[in-house]
């Protein structure tokens, strides 16, 4: 590179994680803050598109920039219901720990640092399952299963039901989504064959590689009606499975908590109505 | 500044309460889809785009009681009528502001969602 010469871009860099804002108050209940991000991803599209048709602009080009925002808005859309997993699992942690004795978190791998970092916070939930991946179906299946399973109890919540439920499209559907970010990400949107490979099982269509991934804006859409669609199916399921699990711990201790008051704390954290050992409460 | 067709600096247009634009929603746009950027708690108590009378729900109950919808340039100073206020540049687009205690809140925006209605339509064609 010739003609000029930066000196301090490992300070310049440094700087950035300090380029951030506040969290918005919706980041204090899941499925707000889900539904807050993925608004705000695609926006970004509409915003986008709304401004440039105002200007003069080469079609081609337009599109080639277009299909790279579009494929953003996608990942953006699949990351914020990561993280809605992530925090709502957090949560589920934070509920249930401090009143079993089984071995459910060992499920989780354990991030001795992450551990640390929220140690000042207070939040087991958020030390264990913040520094974790959930883009598998199978692992979140694994670790909700786990996690809201009676005391020593067997396996019966699916947080992405299988086999003959009416509902198993959505962990097909999901996976799909999962392999169409991992696209996106790791090979800067072109169909490999391997991804490719995969993606025939998914979808069980032929699909051709080597491609550039090229969703249409209707395409970013279905995406978005999907996982707000699947986010708030699953927030009520996972809101009563764990109302469902304080109710048995209730019923084997019943001074281990206040059930009205614990009624209240989830129906506040997961915004939707619970029933806890036989008291009902309602999100404000 | 201009923004759209907006004065932003100005922010000049009609106050009306929230309730007569949630009313305008659900019977006038009732099965038009309506997207809003910039308004944090609306964003987060529902899923967007969504239809007219879905939004008007919300509206209702996360709004503010009063609402400025802000005038586009050239459009009648003495229109009453909220269809009127909106900017159409394929698809209408209303900047609007919360009005508390006398005082204009950040400008955020509704706008229909013509990716949505056309997806939609294809979706449900088959």
């Amino acid at each position: 590179m010739a003609g000029f010469k930066i000196t301090n871009l490992d300070q310049l860099i440094a700087k950035i994680p300090q380029h951030a804002t506040p969290l918005p108050p919706s980041a204090e209940r899941p499925i707000e803050h889900y539904q807050r991000g993925a608004s705000d991803a695609r926006s970004l599209l509409l915003y986008f598109e709304r401004n440039v048709r105002r200007t003069k602009v080469h079609p081609a080009k337009f599109e080639r920039h277009a299909t790279t925002l579009r494929n953003m808005v996608l990942i953006g859309l699949v990351e914020s219901f990561e993280r809605y997993v992530k925090e709502v699992a957090a949560l589920c942690v934070d509920h249930i720990a401090p009143l079993v004795l089984d071995d459910r978190l060992s499920v989780f791998r354990m991030n001795m640092r992450g551990i640390a970092a929220q140690f000042s916070e207070g939040s087991l939930g958020k030390a264990i399952c913040e520094s974790a991946t959930w883009l598998d179906t199978t692992e979140i299946n694994d670790r909700f299963g786990k996690l809201l399973t009676d005391p020593f109890g067997k396996v019966t919540f699916q947080f992405f039901p299988q086999g003959k439920s009416t509902e198993a499209w959505r962990k097909t559907t999901m996976d799909t989504l999962f392999q169409l970010r991992h696209t996106i990400v790791h090979n800067v949107s072109v169909i490999t064959r391997s991804d490719a490979a995969r993606l025939r099982l998914l979808t069980k269509s032929g699909i051709e590689a080597p491609r550039v991934l090229s969703p249409s804006s209707a395409d970013v859409w279905y995406v978005k009606v999907f996982i707000d669609e699947t986010t708030a199916w699953a927030n009520r399921r996972v809101a009563e499975r764990l109302s469902e699990l304080l109710t048995v711990i209730h019923a084997g201790d019943p001074g281990v908590f206040d059930p009205a008051t614990k009624a209240l704390e989830v129906a506040q954290q997961m915004g939707v109505t619970v029933v806890v050992a036989g008291h009902q409460a309602n999100p404000t | 500044m201009a923004c759209y067709g907006f004065l932003v600096n100005d922010l000049e247009g009609i106050d009306v309460d929230t309730r007569e634009l949630a009313a305008w929603l659900r019977q006038r746009e009732p099965e038009t889809w309506w997207t809003v950027d910039g308004e944090p708690t609306l964003q987060a108590v529902v899923a967007l785009p969504c239809q007219g009378a879905d939004l008007a729900e919300v509206l209702v109950r996360h709004g503010h009681p009063k609402v400025r919808i802000v005038r586009p340039e050239g459009a009648d100073h003495d229109t009453t009528d909220i269809g009127a206020l909106a900017e159409n540049d394929g698809g209408r687009v209303f900047l609007l502001a919360w009005v508390s205690a006398g005082q204009i809140g950040e400008p955020w925006e509704l706008s229909e969602d013509p990716v949505a209605r056309q997806a939609y339509e294809a979706a449900i064609a088959g």
